[in-house]
């Protein structure tokens, strides 16, 4: 078991190195691999460096972050629930990070304020952050109050349908212009963010992720339902917050820069279990962060190859697992 | 080892017990036995969480959660029932307050477990998933979970409910083993009578909001009176 699970972790690794280099040499120039292994080494012609080092290593390590990001929160979010259905979509984070964006692209406009192109990027960004961490306060609060976790989902789907009702009065008053920036938006993009704006990104997934590394025990043992991990000394309020805070940053952050990408959440921990045949967090974790990549960075070559929104290509992959987790055991 | 002194519960408005007291010593196993709606389990949720209860000696709200995670361990009616979850991961939950951040299991946490699958006979199934045993294989399992914990308290909330009869009389003979012989202090609630008549040391019965604590030999015959009329 112990074997199968460390051939497991090196093909994932490897899988995710060559997936990595791929991701660089696929594009609307295709870059042949022993110039993108040159131009990462310092070597090669200043075009080719530049369009790998400038525009394609930023857009392939988004991936990866967002890859480990998306499937992490999703981990985190179908233990504390203790439903294999949870994700950061259910918990609301993306709808309030929609709810933001749709007020900055849609509500400004109607309002008078004009937006300038160099505002747009960053903006939305800033909204869709402003408006997960606002979802995040409510969630955290209303945990506080109510310890039931199935109404804790279900405030989450009320949540975003209430979300959803808001965004379409928006879009009805909306003009076609600012329509059209918003839908872009909700397709999701992994090529828009900036060097300078990873430079952002990466520091906040990793102390998220680290944050998801510090409740692998807490995980473990709510495997059990909170009263028997309560019985056995964790402390519960702490766990929830450690992990919520967690599940945000992850995907509030990821959401915020590439818009809505579903599907990864909710489908590669199951993957991952499938894969790893576990229940320990101390190998679900590093093998979902692994899977997540994998998942991504195939989602983005696709993407690219066939010029399609990346929302769209991890809809593709992720439903037929969601189906088979729903339909399995009936 | 516990010591409930004139303690009052309420759901909400209601009244379930009213200054009831209860005192359990080392190596004795009693039977929580009443009406549903009694107040059973409230009163085995309170042992877990009521400041004004002795515990050891030390006030209940004194006691850290971790040190009470190694004073008291609880069964309760929940199935736990996760796919992948072998029965030695389940078991090793137990070991959760003495292990480091990760939870990683030293040489002696290992033995630990093992030995507490053995004393509930479930060596056979030390690796097999969580989720394909019968209701009466996981509750040993959950058993032996709170063996592992090494906690000389346990408390149990109907450990029989559930369970066919042969492994009723089974599960009752495995609390008076640890009991008896591994000197525990056991509260267990059940409707169970039968089962637990030939093995339990004493009877605490909840009626009308008040408790008596009964010897077995003398409780067999109140419980009749109680509860046949």
């Amino acid at each position: 078991m112990k074997g199968r699970t460390t051939i497991l972790f090196i093909l994932l690794a490897v899988l995710c190195a060559v997936l990595f280099v791929v991701d660089i040499a696929v594009g609307s120039v295709a870059i042949p691999l022993s110039d993108v292994a040159d131009a990462l080494l310092g070597k090669g012609s200043d075009e080719i460096r530049s369009i790998v080092l400038d525009i394609r290593l930023v857009r392939a390590i988004v991936a990866l972050l967002a890859g480990a990001a998306l499937a992490i929160s999703g981990l985190e979010m179908q233990v504390l629930f203790r439903n294999p259905l949870a994700g950061p979509y259910v918990l609301g984070v993306s709808a309030g990070a929609s709810l933001g964006v749709a007020l900055f692209l849609l509500g400004a406009p109607l309002l008078g304020i004009a937006i300038s192109p160099a505002l747009q990027s960053i903006g939305t960004a800033g909204a869709a952050w402003i408006g997960s961490a606002v979802v995040l306060v409510l969630v955290v609060t209303l945990s506080r109050r109510i310890k039931d976790i199935m109404v804790m989902l279900i405030l989450g789907i009320m949540l975003s349908s209430g979300v959803g009702a808001v965004v379409e009065i928006l879009q009805y008053f909306s003009s076609e212009a600012s329509l059209k920036s918003y839908v872009v938006w909700t397709m999701g993009s992994l090529g828009d963010v900036t060097a300078t704006q990873l430079a952002v990104l990466a520091p906040v997934i990793l102390v998220g992720l680290t944050m998801a590394v510090a409740t692998i025990k807490p995980m473990n043992m709510l495997l059990a339902g909170e009263r028997y991990a309560a019985s056995m000394g964790l402390n519960i309020s702490r766990t929830r917050f450690l992990t919520l805070t967690s599940t945000t940053l992850l995907a509030g952050t990821i959401t915020a820069f590439c818009g809505p990408i579903g599907f990864v959440g909710i489908a590669v921990p199951h993957i991952a279990r499938m894969l790893f045949r576990s229940a320990d967090h101390r190998i679900l974790l590093p093998g979902t962060i692994l899977a997540g990549v994998v998942m991504l960075l195939t989602g983005d070559i696709v993407a690219k190859l066939f010029t399609l929104p990346i929302n769209t290509i991890t809809a593709l992959m992720g439903i037929p697992i969601v189906v088979y987790i729903v339909t399995r055991k009936r | 080892m516990i010591k409930l002194n004139n303690i009052s519960l309420a759901y909400g408005s209601r009244t379930i017990l009213r200054d009831v007291s209860l005192h359990l010593h080392a190596g004795e196993l009693c039977a929580l036995i009443g009406r549903n709606g009694a107040g059973k389990s409230t009163l085995l949720r309170a042992l877990t969480s009521r400041g004004d209860i002795l515990l050891n000696g030390e006030r209940l709200s004194a006691i850290s959660s971790e040190k009470l995670a190694q004073t008291l361990a609880i069964v309760t009616t929940e199935r736990i029932r996760v796919e992948n979850l072998l029965v030695e991961d389940l078991v090793a939950m137990g070991r959760a307050p003495y292990t480091n951040w990760v939870g990683h299991l030293q040489d002696i946490d290992r033995a630990i477990v093992n030995e507490a699958i053995e004393a509930v006979g479930m060596g056979d199934f030390i690796g097999r998933d969580t989720s394909s045993l019968s209701d009466g294989e996981l509750q040993r399992a959950m058993i032996a979970r709170a063996i592992a914990q090494q906690t000389p308290i346990i408390l149990l909330d109907e450990p029989t409910a559930f369970l066919d009869i042969p492994t009723r009389f089974e599960v009752c003979r495995l609390l008076a083993d640890l009991a008896h012989n591994s000197g525990k202090c056991i509260l267990f609630s059940t409707h169970d009578v039968d089962s637990a008549l030939p093995v339990c040391d004493s009877f605490a019965i909840i009626e009308n909001e008040s408790l008596q604590k009964l010897p077995t030999d003398i409780a067999a015959n109140e419980i009749e009176r109680l509860f046949r009329r």
